[in-house]
């Protein structure tokens, strides 16, 4: 009975902690629904924060998008090329030793506004995604790196999801 | 031990109902810069009532002082939810002021 209640509060407390999410704003749906392939990345950021970052948050998006994308496996040159502009909004590192002292502080924080063009320059669709740990201890150390994966990943399942 | 279960049920969703969802607002949207200066009016108007909204989660709230209750990390979960929603309108206003000021100000 102990052992339950232990596992279902710390359940629910990694619950609370970690969170993925996206939204999606379809603009042309005959282009979103045909098969494409996501031929240029272009990435910006307006977090306002150039001088804090110890990492090149932008290289750091690409990467994981075109990690996505090729095991996705949907670098097909023959599909129409579209375009996806990034712009990541907000980027907080985080701390993982601050979150175990405080559950809420130290968040790592990512969140990104998308949208993505087709061959002829033509807005298809609108995203945004963001994904936050605010709670954990040890194990949520990193987490800034695997909050760029997650965001490249809800993304691509938001854009290729009809 | 069923009582138990549904009280912890019971308290699991008033910890969940008492969490300030994610209502951010895409800051710069693909049609922006092609609206015309009514819609631009149009558009801040309602995120000015937006932000009361977005703030209005903050602070002395009944959804914190439940959380102070059951579960209290969840009012800096709460209040970082909170600003993150009135820091995005904020964005949209002053992105959407920008182009109302290029293209309206001057020509009414």
């Amino acid at each position: 009975m102990f052992k339950v209640k232990n596992i279902s509060v710390f359940l629910l407390l990694l619950l609370i902690s970690c969170s993925t999410t996206s939204t999606k704003d379809v603009i042309n749906p005959a282009g979103l629904n045909k098969d494409f392939t996501i031929e240029r990345i272009i990435i910006k950021q307006s977090t306002g924060k150039n001088d804090d970052l110890y990492i090149d948050i932008e290289n750091r998006m690409l990467s994981s998008i075109n990690h996505q994308l090729s095991k996705r496996n949907i670098l097909n040159k023959s599909l129409p090329q579209y375009t996806l502009h990034i712009n990541i909004r907000d980027y907080e590192e985080g701390s993982a030793w601050l979150r175990w002292v405080v559950p809420g502080m130290g968040e790592t924080y990512l969140n990104i506004e998308a949208i993505l063009y087709d061959e002829t320059n033509q807005p298809v669709s609108q995203h945004r995604a963001s994904r936050s740990v605010q709670g954990g201890g040890g194990y949520t150390a990193g987490a800034w790196k695997r909050a760029f994966d997650s965001v490249a990943i809800e993304l691509l399942d938001s854009i290729y999801q009809s | 031990m069923n009582r138990q279960y549904i009280l912890g049920a019971i308290a699991s969703l008033f910890i969940f109902s008492a969490c300030v969802s994610d209502q951010q607002v895409i800051v710069a949207q693909y049609d922006d810069e092609s609206k015309n200066c009514e819609q631009l009016k149009f558009e801040l108007m309602n995120l000015g009532a937006k932000f009361e909204d977005a703030k209005d989660d903050s602070g002395l709230t009944g959804k914190n002082v439940a959380l102070g209750i059951f579960f209290w990390p969840g009012i800096i979960v709460n209040e970082n939810q909170s600003k993150k929603n009135a820091s995005s309108v904020n964005d949209r206003i002053a992105h959407l002021n920008r182009i109302y000021s290029s293209k309206c100000l001057g020509n009414e």
